[in-house]
């Protein structure tokens, strides 16, 4: 089948009903891979019309021919749906395990439509649906419940919300596999205003291709390619994406302090030779990768995947804060929560600006000194993030303007 | 003396981050580069050229110039390839 299992699992939230229909594989062909399927779906699904946080918005997950062949680095899926932040299109993807276990169920698109009355999770083995009440599970964190549901790498995969998808949080991300996210545009809201808090997969189908031995060959000068590259066989295991941050830095690409400035006076302090030499632990890889970039960092705090590039120069250089550790707990804690790192530094940094030329006061953020990377900034960052996301949403005011 | 400075696996492969290099083109300056820690050559060498790959900088402004002049003042970085995000 070149790929594709040729099948859609269609969900109805509203009355915990399913049904699967062929995959149109001329739509396929013509839109190929998750992002061109999933935004040509949701072309018929949603019009203008329809409120992103309504039942009538949806929430297409995609495969594309590749994922779960096992061609390397063959393992990202997309999402699909309408953004709650910006009323328009939204993709999001993500790596790790989930997308390929999907695959492994029988189906290349699953679309969410509708909403639950109360909270559930639904749980997708082979091709048979079944939907769990989860109403002991909503407010749980991101963490607990990926390994409360029974997260195994290659057998059974959780994809979830944390507090700030059930929260509605317009930068709430959906998380899979613990600490991947498809994160920017707020799907997680989208999946917490529908109800829906987990999406488990478990899966033996193995995806077919069209010439096995053409196949295999690719394969294998693939492989001689990616162990050739110092790119893909050193610096990226090594250092990670965070290797970005020096050149970014030394050619004046790295947005500092709200975009106020191009370079970072701390970016030696929180680039991916730092990571590598004070908080690595070890690489990890999504599944068929040889490359391996994902870093197992830990502080006296915390241990787990990340932070990529982007969050750290999120949290680091546009927050004006030089401090690694800080930055690694944070991630752990958005991850833990579900919220989007890049959207999250970067709506704290135009909180910081904004707190700086006075548009906002001590009292707009509860006697928070929101100060570019000064000595309270790494708890500044972390207490305001958990207090919109665990607290009242709107207790406090500056970082409510930010992140609404 | 122009400062050159290493970033990513060249550090460990050199055991520095930084060394004042004489030199008065970015071709010279690596080339004294190497002389000076020839674990750096396969690297940043390829049949005695500098390789494509690698990302050179002076003072913050990439280069492919190989001739390009150098003065005492100037700041050369040294990148492997580098991408991701």
């Amino acid at each position: 089948m070149n790929g594709w299992n040729g099948k859609i699992l269609e969900i109805d939230l509203t009355t915990l009903t399913h049904k699967a229909y062929p995959l149109d594989m001329e739509m396929a062909r013509q839109f190929v891979g998750g992002r061109g399927l999933g935004a040509r779906l949701l072309w018929d699904l949603v019009g203008p019309d329809v409120d992103p946080l309504s039942p009538e918005n949806v929430l297409i997950f995609t495969n594309g021919p590749l994922t779960g062949t096992g061609y390397q680095t063959s393992n990202r899926f997309s999402v699909t749906t309408k953004s709650p932040l910006t009323g328009t299109v939204l993709d999001a993807n993500s790596g790790g395990f989930w997308g390929m276990q999907f695959k492994k169920t029988g189906f290349d698109v699953m679309i969410v439509r509708g909403k639950a009355k109360a909270p559930i999770w639904i749980e997708i083995k082979n091709e048979v649906v079944t939907f769990h009440d989860a109403s002991d599970l909503w407010g749980m964190r991101v963490f607990a419940l990926t390994e409360k549901l029974g997260q195994n790498n290659n057998k059974r995969n959780v994809l979830c919300i944390g507090p700030a998808g059930e929260n509605l949080s317009r930068i709430a991300a959906i998380m899979n596999d613990r600490e991947r996210a498809m994160a920017r545009g707020g799907p997680g809201a989208v999946m917490g205003t529908k109800n829906l808090k987990a999406i488990v997969v478990e899966g033996n189908e193995r995806p077919d291709v069209a010439d096995k031995e053409q196949f295999k060959f690719m394969l294998y000068e693939t492989r001689k390619l990616l162990a050739a590259s110092p790119l893909t066989s050193q610096a990226l295991p090594e250092f990670g994406t965070v290797v970005l941050m020096n050149i970014m830095n030394n050619i004046g690409a790295l947005a500092t302090r709200n975009h106020q400035q191009t370079q970072f006076e701390g970016a030696e302090a929180i680039s991916g030779e730092e990571l590598t030499e004070k908080y690595l632990v070890k690489n990890a890889a999504c599944w068929a990768c040889p490359i391996g970039c994902t870093r197992i960092s830990k502080t006296d705090k915390v241990e787990g995947e990340g932070p990529e590039f982007e969050t750290t120069w999120a949290f680091g250089a546009q927050c004006g804060i030089d401090d690694l550790a800080a930055i690694i707990e944070v991630n752990s804690l958005c991850n833990d929560l579900g919220i989007d790192t890049i959207s999250a530094g970067s709506c704290i940094s135009w909180a910081m600006e904004a707190f700086e030329k006075g548009a906002l006061t001590l009292e707009d953020t509860d006697g928070i000194e929101l100060r570019f990377g000064n000595a309270e900034a790494k708890v500044v960052t972390a207490a305001g993030i958990r207090r919109i996301h665990e607290g009242p949403i709107r207790r406090t005011q500056a970082l409510r303007v930010a992140l609404e | 003396m122009p400062l050159v400075k290493l970033f990513a696996n060249l550090r460990k492969i050199a055991g520095t981050k930084e060394a004042s290099i004489a030199g008065a083109s970015v071709e010279t300056v690596v080339s004294e580069l190497v002389k000076r820690y020839p674990t750096l050559a396969e690297n940043l060498l390829e049949n005695g050229q500098i390789r494509p790959h690698v990302i050179i900088t002076k003072n913050g402004h990439p280069t492919t110039a190989k001739d390009m002049p150098v003065t005492e003042e100037d700041e050369i970085a040294i990148f492997p390839p580098i991408a991701g995000g």
